[in-house]
């Protein structure tokens, strides 16, 4: 990607706090998205995927703060900035969409308004005109008679119509990035392929960055240009996507491709799991943070933390000692050799 | 070579061809449907208010009593303080059709005017006891933490208070007037309603529609006021009836008990405590009249809120 990057996200750190208890759940996080591309997250559940995303439009639970790093914004720094301004960055530059369309609508309020209600806040809009633009909207995202459906209530739209809702009140606003958390998760398989396509077409329409969090690698294989493997709270392995699928060199990256059921591996094979427990984060281990549960492991990787290591020069990095070299993709080979 | 990836996974992700028709489905498949005809829940409500009798009944008694008293007087013109010193305690006549008190005034017109001072104070004071709560319960709930923990100690201290005997004290101070018995039980009566909304606003505050609504840049005032409040309708719209039927006899309490507005104007209350006077006697009209008014009143308002209540629930949708 050429040109200035929208978001820069630099040395994240966010720290959630129970009590007595503190946890750093997203630890030394960087990435870029640049206009037009979309940078996924991956990683399993608790690894820090959506308080990332969380910790860049600045809403954490109770007891979350980002203690360090910066997250920019077209030039603007955002951490730090008092509630106010960010309430004029959410909705309006920021936009975001989540995992259950079902329960992200307001059940007392049709359609239209919820995407027009942006408009208002942001713009000002009076209801005629944020009402045209909420249908323009809706017409984008493909939402059919969008006229009527304006005046729907959620109950009555399907789930990936109330997710195509959900996006075209996020970017009504035209916002230069959209940060969508699993966003086709609580879809089933037909609907998540209509919900990404939006999403591919909306992001050359618009030229709007996306953030897609995930832990599906076939979402990430079919949209994304970018791809950050997270676990337990840091980046292990980042880079372009072809990169992270056919050349991937941290095991943990290769463990959780190989999670992957395959239609076109060996017949009867068991679903490969990767054994053991992500670490526990209030005392995360000293070295990798992988290591526990790697099948690779050598005494250096318990003794100290690798660096993320530059392969090639498109941004392909990972944090691994030992990395894996070029590994195939299972499945690929006897593919090609039938064809 | 991401081609292949892509076509790999979209193989097992679905059959679709990976081209713009994708999204020419989409269409096909959520449109199959017709539109569905828009009825706002509002709608479905009163549907369902209307298939139940109970409400329907209450809804009458009330509509009849309301129109009674403040369209009763346009027809019948004896004045209610106008006293006749040749009928006393006279039974029903021609000339009095529900017969005359102690000291001669008409009972009919007494009962017309009587009623206004209860539905009007307990109606106004009802719904004022609720907008408070409302407002109070809301900000507690959905802020929480310290704030909602003071807010609601603030709450607890002031239910210990037992209501009549604090409205008996003002009244001894104060000559009471309808504003001031308004605002004396609106003052009393938020407390419930109040912790009710907090319950409310304690589970909808973390529905995903309030995050998103945050997300797209509302600040607190707007979250509760679009994303809370109408989620709760139905309990602020169930409690304020019940609030209003409360207060409805709080008044006759009042009244009964010689606290509430002075003589010689008329409240069922008051008519109900002269009438007493004669419980043993033969006038059933001084007693029943005002009794079974204040009951009916406060009856229907309170199945008028039961029937509200099935009306909202979701859970009793289907059993109708």
């Amino acid at each position: 990607m050429v040109g200035e990057p929208i978001l820069e996200v630099r040395d994240l750190r966010t720290e959630i706090r129970d009590g007595a208890r503190s946890v750093l759940a997203v630890d030394g996080v960087s990435f870029d998205v640049h206009a037009g591309e979309i940078v996924s997250v991956v990683g399993e559940s608790g690894c820090g995927k959506t308080l990332t995303a969380r910790s860049i439009i600045g809403l954490l639970p109770p007891g979350g703060k980002i203690t360090f790093g910066s997250v920019r914004l077209a030039g603007r720094e955002l951490v730090g900035l008092p509630e106010r301004s960010l309430c004029q960055v959410r909705g309006n530059e920021i936009g975001m969409i989540f995992q259950d369309p079902m329960t992200s609508l307001n059940p007392t309020k049709r359609i239209g308004d919820q995407v027009a209600e942006t408009l208002r806040l942001h713009w000002g809009w009076d209801k005629r005109r944020s009402r045209e633009r909420a249908v323009e909207m809706l017409k984008i995202v493909e939402v059919p008679s969008a006229e009527e459906r304006y005046d729907a209530y959620p109950h009555q739209l399907s789930g990936g119509m109330r997710q195509r809702v959900m996006i075209a009140g996020a970017l009504a606003c035209e916002p230069k990035i959209l940060i969508a958390d699993e966003p086709t998760t609580a879809l089933d398989v037909t609907v998540q392929a209509q919900i990404l396509s939006v999403l591919d077409n909306l992001r050359h329409r618009l030229a709007i960055g996306i953030v897609l969090i995930t832990h599906d690698f076939g979402v990430v294989a079919s949209l994304a240009d970018r791809v950050e493997v997270m676990y337990a709270a840091r980046i292990v392995e980042e880079g372009p996507v072809e990169d992270i699928l056919e050349r991937r060199r941290h095991p943990y990256t290769d463990a959780l491709l190989r999670t992957v059921p395959n239609l076109h591996g060996e017949r009867a094979y068991r679903l490969a799991v990767i054994p053991g427990r992500p670490p526990d984060l209030a005392s995360p281990p000293v070295g990798c943070r992988f290591a526990p549960r790697c099948a690779r492991v050598q005494p250096a990787c318990i003794a100290q933390e690798p660096e993320l290591h530059q392969v090639g020069d498109d941004g392909h990095r990972y944090r691994c000692f030992f990395p894996l070299e070029g590994v195939e993709i299972r499945g690929t080979a006897e593919r090609e050799q039938r064809e | 070579m991401k081609a292949d990836w892509k076509k790999a996974f979209r193989a097992e992700k679905d059959d679709s061809p990976s081209d713009g028709s994708e999204s020419l489905r989409a269409i096909a498949l959520d449109a199959a449907g017709p539109v569905a005809p828009t009825s706002s829940t509002r709608l479905i409500i009163l549907r369902r208010l209307a298939r139940d009798r109970m409400a329907i009944v209450a809804v009458g008694i009330i509509m009849i009593i309301v129109g009674f008293c403040y369209f009763g007087p346009l027809f019948w013109h004896l004045s209610p303080d106008a006293t006749d010193p040749l009928s006393l305690v006279a039974a029903p006549s021609l000339h009095h059709p529900l017969g005359t008190d102690d000291v001669g005034r008409d009972v009919l017109a007494r009962l017309m005017v009587g009623g206004r001072i209860s539905l009007q104070v307990g109606i106004i004071a009802g719904l004022l006891g609720t907008v408070i709560g409302v407002a109070y319960g809301s900000v507690s709930g959905y802020v929480g933490g310290i704030v909602d923990a003071a807010m609601m100690r603030i709450v607890d201290a002031v239910i210990s208070i037992p209501v009549l005997v604090l409205l008996i004290l003002l009244s001894a101070v104060i000559r009471p007037n309808q504003v001031l018995l308004i605002v004396v039980i609106a003052l009393t009566s938020w407390l419930i309603p109040a912790r009710l909304i907090r319950a409310e606003a304690l589970s909808l505050k973390h529905r995903e529609y309030v995050l998103a609504s945050r997300v797209m840049g509302a600040r607190s005032t707007r979250t509760i006021v679009s994303h809370i409040l109408p989620n709760a309708v139905g309990t602020i719209v169930v409690n304020a009836t019940f609030q209003i039927a409360d207060a409805i006899l709080l008044i006759a309490y009042l009244s009964f008990l010689g606290l509430g507005i002075p003589p010689p104007a008329a409240t069922w209350g008051g008519m109900l405590s002269e009438g007493m006077t004669f419980l043993y006697q033969d006038p059933w009209w001084l007693i029943y009249l005002p009794g079974v008014s204040i009951v009916l009143v406060v009856v229907s308002f309170n199945y008028l809120g039961d029937a509200l209540r099935d009306a909202f629930d979701q859970r009793t949708q289907h059993g109708r």
